[in-house]
């Protein structure tokens, strides 16, 4: 009885996603009366809460990456964010397979998998061909103050006052 | 049966998860890249496995294990290359290390 009322609360969200998908299965000339293939998941409650953690956990890893995307000191860290966020990517798409118990999205695993592989080789290889080149200049110049503060610069790290911004400031300043 | 093979997915997705979690939160609170690097790398090719062995039992087909045995192998390969091309670069473009380092064994050559 519980195990029921549980199975009916967790899958509330259910029936907005089949009215989702019957607006669009009516453009595929699918019948409308017709219940999609996911609609009578044979989903037990245990795996329905554990589907429900894993959907959670893996979005809030994916916020947990997105910080790391954003505040990351070197662009090697926020092409490392951006990697791991193609993995979580990866990962709720076989979650949802789980939840809609339907193959339609596995897929989509695979060609996410490849996206974030390539890309991360190919802004490796863009971190490795620049390095040292003042004309690209990214985060990962090399910066001594940072080793000091443990590899964390400032949020907003100023030049210092009395360091001149162009070499013909120094005269006048 | 079926009660079994639920439970056994369910296992598998909040094992995949906590690995997942672990790297996300790795790569937060680790103080430089190459730590970040370790972290992110390991814990999602252990994650993706055990969400891929959910999956696999929970369908139950062939299509599904076959598909999964895929990208498995593939994220295998894959992962360590990338993650070794980046650090590579990171060592080249002289990333800052962490200030309680105590030996760094790449040579001068190489950053």
């Amino acid at each position: 009885m519980t195990a029921e009322l549980l199975g009916t609360v967790l899958n509330a969200p259910l029936p907005a996603l089949l009215a989702a998908s019957d607006s669009v299965a009516n453009l595929a000339g699918v019948h409308a009366g017709d219940p999609p293939p996911h609609a009578n998941a044979p989903t037990g409650p245990i795996l329905a809460v554990a589907v429900y953690i894993a959907l959670a956990g893996m979005c809030l890893g994916m916020l947990l990456c997105m910080w790391r995307l954003v505040r990351g000191p070197t662009l090697s860290d926020r092409v490392l964010a951006a990697d791991l966020l193609a993995l979580h990517v990866v990962g709720i798409v076989i979650a949802l397979t789980i939840y809609l118990n339907d193959m339609v999205f596995f897929p989509a695993a695979l060609a996410v998998g490849i996206l974030g592989f390539v890309s991360t080789v190919g802004f490796a290889q863009y971190i490795h061909a620049t390095a040292g080149n003042p004309e690209h200049p990214h985060a990962d110049a090399p910066d001594p103050a940072n080793v000091r503060r443990g590899g964390i610069p400032p949020l907003n790290p100023g030049r210092p006052p009395s360091t001149p911004l162009h070499p013909a400031d120094a005269g006048s300043a | 049966m079926n009660n079994l093979f639920d439970t056994l997915a369910a296992f598998f997705l909040l094992v995949g998860l906590f690995f997942f979690f672990v790297g996300a939160v790795g790569i937060v609170k680790l103080p430089d890249v190459y730590h970040r690097l370790h972290a992110a790398s390991k814990s999602s090719t252990l994650g993706l496995m055990g969400l891929l062995l959910a999956a696999t039992f929970h369908m139950g087909t062939t299509e599904v294990g076959v598909k999964a045995i895929g990208v498995m192998g593939f994220i295998f390969v894959a992962n360590p290359i990338g993650s070794h091309l980046l650090a590579k670069a990171a060592l080249k473009a002289r990333a800052p290390v962490w200030e309680g380092t105590l030996r760094d064994d790449a040579e001068p050559s190489e950053r």
